[in-house]
């Protein structure tokens, strides 16, 4: 019979605000964490670990995380995980969904937010302006919360520390191996260039919506197709294309208009590519359909 | 300088030449920015469109309300002024958030927010930092938070009302939209009522909750402050900009005078003199 891991809600653990800036030192103090947290379990909130000095560790899901200082480990929510007996130094910020999606624009940001996408992240001590940027959140945080009496007011600037101190890390995370994240990168890309391949047909939109640069997503596009990200995307224009002269009966002006192209350009366009104009083409197929 | 946040969002430092500019092309002719303005030293004073001149202290913030006109004087000033439209301030709660923060403070649009605390000033720099980083989708985001806590920090702000919500909320903020845009044609509660679709008693009811005003302290703000405005940037006569604003000119200046204790006519040519004065000052010596 096997035992079931301990599931805490954030209810169990955090205090009712639903969100808590405490160092190690403060966490070994309280007596709910000395019961569980050496054994697994899973938290169903989300976990920012700072860590300083040398010699931390942390375990999630059997493996055994080492976190050098001054470095970040992000745990998502509902993640096995268990502290480390070795006592570590830093501090933490733990928050629940429902504390930081008070508004639509939070929400949206906590979904979309990459750091959240996988089951743990860590990140290396960056440049000497990111460290500071998030001593300078912590400390922000902290002084907003360690107050006797916290009002809406205190919860609100919480929520807006938070959000940006998700954001400095998230950037960071951006800046660090782009080609690590690649695979999200490119699934998101093409994502998104199913729903505006119609509209929007330069590689600025897509990398600005992707929060990388234009180049990067070149890069990451040739590295997967051997084209570039333009060459991508024209290519998917060219096919749809295709599919709309062998399967329906618009016109071609109207197909050029679905597309999003200027009737004359489509044609050239079209031609450039295939060889043949897209009437031949379209001739050519239904030539061939008995 | 054209660090833009779709529009919407401008930080200068205080001796940017580029600054006089920018407050003479947009902020004083009638786009509808706020601004926030830090002021770490400073060797004279900052005038706004009341009479007196604001004594400004050192290490202060200041919060100027849209359509309130500004002259600064030529001044050895070191801090921040930072620019931002109502747009920007994008969603509906943050909004809300603003207006109700000028409406419950400061009738005449100005808040002086009290000394700067040391987490302020760390916000400011934060500001600053986050605005000469590149441009990516996240700095809207990165900027509105940090310029709501740096006013949510002020202990001298009065935050009562700030959460509350609910239809009066949504009434009066309609309403000072409805303001803001019609108040020089529409007089009557009665145009404003059938725009919103309540009742009389409602919009009072919402005003006095919310804001705590009347219709009529509302709308004449409004009015005085467009006035100041077109007297002293613009450049049509008394009796167009009294037509602009809907009044008769014999009543305009009757008003008027009941206002602001002096003529239109005089009010422009003391305010015409400053700007002549501070004019020459900076031609004489461009720094």
């Amino acid at each position: 019979m096997t035992i079931k891991t301990p599931r805490y809600s954030s209810e169990d653990v955090l205090n009712s605000l639903g969100i808590e800036v405490n160092s190690f030192e403060e966490l070994y103090m309280q007596k709910v964490a000395q019961e569980m947290i050496y054994n697994y379990h899973r938290a169903s909130f989300y976990h920012i670990f700072r860590y300083q000095g040398e010699g931390n560790t942390h375990y999630v899901k059997n493996k055994k995380i080492k976190i050098i200082d001054n470095s970040l480990l992000i745990v998502n929510r509902d993640i096995l995980q268990r502290y480390s007996k070795h006592k570590c130094r830093g501090d933490m910020v733990l928050f629940n969904f429902n504390f930081f999606t008070s508004t639509q624009e939070k929400t949206n940001f906590l979904n979309q937010c990459t750091l959240f996408k996988n089951d743990y992240l860590i990140i290396p001590p960056g440049p000497g302006s990111f460290i500071s940027s998030i001593d300078l959140y912590f400390s922000l945080m902290k002084m907003s919360i360690k107050k006797k009496k916290i009002r809406e007011v205190d919860m609100v600037l919480l929520r807006n520390w938070l959000h940006n101190l998700l954001i400095i890390i998230e950037r960071e995370y951006h800046r660090l191996d782009p080609i690590r994240n690649s695979k999200d990168c490119i699934l998101e890309f093409k994502g998104l260039l199913d729903l505006y391949y119609q509209r929007e047909k330069h590689v600025c939109f897509y990398a600005k919506k992707l929060n990388i640069s234009e180049r990067k997503l070149s890069q990451i596009v040739y590295a997967v197709h051997s084209i570039s990200a333009k060459e991508y995307i024209n290519e998917k224009i060219l096919q749809e294309a295709l599919r709309l002269l062998k399967n329906t009966t618009l016109n071609q002006g109207e197909i050029a208009a679905a597309l999003g192209l200027d009737f004359t350009y489509f044609v050239k366009f079209f031609r450039k590519r295939f060889n043949i104009t897209p009437a031949k083409y379209r001739q050519s197929k239904r030539n061939t359909i008995i | 300088m054209d660090h833009l946040c779709k529009n919407s969002f401008w930080l200068f430092s205080l001796n940017d030449p580029e600054l006089r500019q920018f407050y003479a092309e947009k902020v004083n002719n009638n786009s509808q920015l706020h601004h926030a303005i830090y002021i770490e030293k400073c060797t004279r004073d900052f005038s706004t469109e009341t009479k007196e001149v604001l004594h400004l202290r050192e290490n202060s913030i200041l919060l100027v309300d849209t359509y309130l006109i500004s002259i600064f004087y030529r001044l050895s000033l070191k801090g921040y002024a930072i620019i931002f439209s109502e747009t920007f301030f994008v969603s509906y709660e943050n909004r809300a958030f603003l207006k109700l923060l000028f409406f419950h403070n400061q009738p005449e649009g100005i808040i002086d927010m009290g000394c700067a605390s040391r987490y302020q000033k760390k916000c400011i720099r934060a500001l600053c930092r986050e605005y000469y980083s590149p441009y990516d989708d996240l700095q809207a985001s990165a900027l509105r938070n940090l310029l709501i806590n740096l006013f949510l920090l002020s202990p001298t702000v009065n935050y009562e009302g700030q959460f509350k919500s609910g239809h009066f909320l949504n009434y009066a903020l309609e309403f000072t939209d409805l303001i803001d845009n019609y108040a020089f044609h529409a007089k009557k509660k009665s145009f404003y009522t059938g725009k919103i679709n309540i009742t009389e008693k409602t919009l009072d009811k919402s005003l006095q909750h919310i804001y705590h005003k009347t219709f009529k302290e509302i709308l004449v703000n409004r009015i005085i402050i467009e006035s100041m405005r077109l007297l002293v940037f613009g450049n049509e006569s008394i009796t167009q900009i009294a037509y602009e604003l809907g009044y008769d000119i014999s009543y305009f200046i009757k008003l008027f005078s009941r206002w602001k204790g002096m003529y239109p006519k005089t009010l422009r040519e003391n305010y015409r003199k400053i700007l002549n004065e501070i004019e020459n000052d900076y031609q004489n010596s461009p720094l």
